[in-house]
């Protein structure tokens, strides 16, 4: 498998106040493999977007490192660097505040080529065209507004525009959470069909797990700015190998459950990260805390059919840990 | 009982007459500081002692002063000197206070909190006494009077380009750049924040430019300002007022002048805050 981008031990650190910061990813390592879809869910407050952040070089790394194809980010030259912004491109959440209200939609979509100087004014203004084209924007709307377009055609909008760099990864941040369902469907199946046409790589960052399971490939669960779980997207709706994911699968609303008593329900808040618990971070709200849980930090180890779990029960909870345990892709 | 449906007041918008007719006051004013050498009857300065404090008539449309200078030619030459003395304080608070609001408010952290705290010390003043203080030691001058008063008004623009910036900096479409490496002043403050900042800032440049014309009034109405025999609203004022009992036409000459340009800045102000709104395109 070719490892794309790595996080190794990545923590990203927000000072808040005198010589006091909040870690809001803390100690994420994590391979995105080229062509996969990784969808990465978690609550609000549990470092998704700070993550994804971190993927581009947007905020930088308080501890560990970004690669991209075995070079470090941070350590990139001024030239390399700008072809790394060009590879890895973001969709942001909010469709409406990602483009500039003063800027007609065909300049919005012109500017990653105008900074990166690529090619000459009409041959900008023709991949312009196309990425437009692509995400099916209809030739009518290119010099409009955003104000003047709907919130689907704002996305669109920002697809093409992280796309005429023709980049190799796609972050979407919560790309779809503004939209209503119908939409919705819309910009996943046009995420679909541009991974395809462009050969991507997309990372996925979702608080909706029905979506992420219908998009990813591998799937990241974050709490509280650490991974508690990683496996295949199908493995983990099936067989949740993390207390956590169990109860975010099981928050699912679905009308054909018989009912919603056997429910796994959280107690409490997600804690301040500000003060987060000692030992596992989940400890407090898990229906299967012990003593020790409150003490000894757990570790991302592998378990059955490729997946890793940071759960000092684990092997109690869901079954022993597989012999060859070194097969796992995601480390 | 009858009951008739109409707008709230506060909420109708600005009839289009008011607009147009605050255009036109601004408009006659412009041609007057272009062409007061052209439209005016009589020289400014021109002294006729044999006819003093008349009243209007076809040969002084407006009258003649204590000295029996034509009061019309007075205010034409008066509007070039009392509106490029208020352009002069105006576009110093703007030169100087722009580019350190976008400054302070994008880069933030100790530039922005040094800055702010010496900008609370310019604002303790108050305009007008920092202004008479200036020309009493430099001597009176209009000049120096009016810089005085552009440094005092400074602080006003910083403060409302500091504010707008910080909230454009926060927007995504400022991260969405940064994204893809647009940074510097060229690829992101030129084309994303200055753009999106402006348009209060404009509406704000009216109000600072009627406020100054009326500076250079009180100034000038001090003696501390615009010097005679040089005409300016201010001087007329100040000599007019001398003579109130017997003209007391003339005093409101300059100080409808006065009124009506400010009136139609604030109108024009607002107005062209509105056009500037992308939502309207």
């Amino acid at each position: 498998m070719n490892v794309l981008m790595r996080l190794d031990d990545v923590s990203v650190r927000f000072p808040v106040g005198r010589r006091r910061s909040v870690s809001a990813v803390d100690g994420v390592s994590l391979d995105i493999v080229a062509g996969q879809t990784l969808g990465l869910i978690g609550e609000s407050g549990s470092g998704k977007s700070t993550l994804a952040r971190a993927m581009l070089g947007l905020v930088p790394a308080a501890a560990g490192s970004v690669s991209w194809q075995g070079e470090e980010v941070a350590r990139m030259s001024r030239q390399r660097r700008r072809d790394f912004t060009a590879e890895v491109q973001m969709v942001f959440q909010d469709p409406h505040s990602a483009l500039d209200p003063r800027r007609r939609v065909h300049q919005s979509v012109r500017e990653p080529l105008d900074v990166l100087g690529r090619g000459a004014r009409a041959e900008r203004d023709d991949l312009v065209r196309a990425a437009l084209a692509d995400v099916g924007l209809p030739a009518h709307l290119h010099d409009r507004y955003p104000h003047q377009l709907s919130g689907g055609q704002k996305q669109r909008v920002n697809i093409a525009r992280a796309l005429v760099t023709r980049p190799r990864m796609l972050v979407c941040d919560e790309s779809v959470a503004a939209l209503d369902v119908a939409l919705q469907a819309e910009i996943l199946n046009l995420l679909g069909d541009l991974k395809d046409e462009y050969d991507l790589t997309v990372v996925f960052i979702s608080h909706d797990l029905g979506v992420v399971g219908h998009i990813a490939d591998r799937v990241a669960v974050m709490y509280l700015g650490r991974l508690v779980e990683t496996a295949a997207a199908d493995v983990l709706l099936d067989a949740p190998r993390h207390p956590y994911t169990e109860a975010l699968l099981s928050a699912r609303p679905d009308v054909h459950a018989p009912g919603a008593g056997d429910r796994i329900i959280l107690r409490g808040d997600v804690p301040s990260p500000l003060a987060p618990p000692s030992g596992c971070r989940f400890h407090p709200r898990c229906l299967h805390a012990t003593a020790a849980c409150a003490t000894e930090t757990p570790v991302l180890l592998p378990v059955a059919d490729g997946g890793t779990s940071a759960c000092l029960r684990v092997a109690e909870l869901y079954g022993p840990r597989p012999a060859d345990a070194t097969r796992s892709g995601t480390r | 009982m009858w009951t008739t449906l109409s707008k709230p007041a506060r909420t109708a918008p600005r009839t289009s007459a008011v607009i147009w007719l605050s255009y036109g006051i601004l408009a006659v004013v412009a041609v007057v500081v272009v062409l007061a050498d052209v439209l005016a009857p009589h020289a400014p300065n021109h002294q006729d002692l044999t006819s003093v404090l008349l009243g209007p008539s076809t040969e002084h449309p407006l009258g003649t002063d204590d000295l029996g200078r034509d009061v019309l030619s007075r205010l034409l030459h008066g509007t070039r000197v009392s509106i490029l003395a208020a352009l002069l304080a105006v576009g110093i608070a703007l030169v100087v206070g722009f580019p350190l609001g976008v400054l302070a408010g994008y880069v933030g952290g100790w530039p922005d909190a040094i800055l702010m705290r010496l900008l609370d010390t310019v604002m303790a003043f108050p305009a007008l006494v920092l202004a008479i203080g200036i020309t009493a030691m430099l001597g009176p001058d209009i000049t120096t009077a009016m810089v005085a008063v552009g440094v005092v008004l400074t602080p006003v623009v910083v403060r409302l380009t500091r504010a707008q910036t910080m909230a454009v900096a926060g927007q995504t479409y400022i991260e969405a750049a940064s994204s893809f490496g647009a940074r510097g002043v060229r690829r992101m403050i030129l084309p994303h924040v200055v753009p999106n900042v402006v348009q209060p800032i404009v509406a704000q440049l009216a109000v600072l430019m009627g406020f100054a014309l009326i500076a250079e009034a009180s100034l000038s109405f001090l003696q501390l300002g615009v010097q005679p025999p040089t005409a300016s609203w201010g001087t007329i004022l100040a000599r007019s007022y001398t003579f109130l009992e017997r003209a007391p036409m003339s005093i409101f000459v300059p100080g409808a002048a006065i009124a009506l340009t400010v009136f139609a800045l604030n109108i024009v102000g607002e107005e062209v805050q509105r056009l500037l709104d992308p939502r309207r395109r």
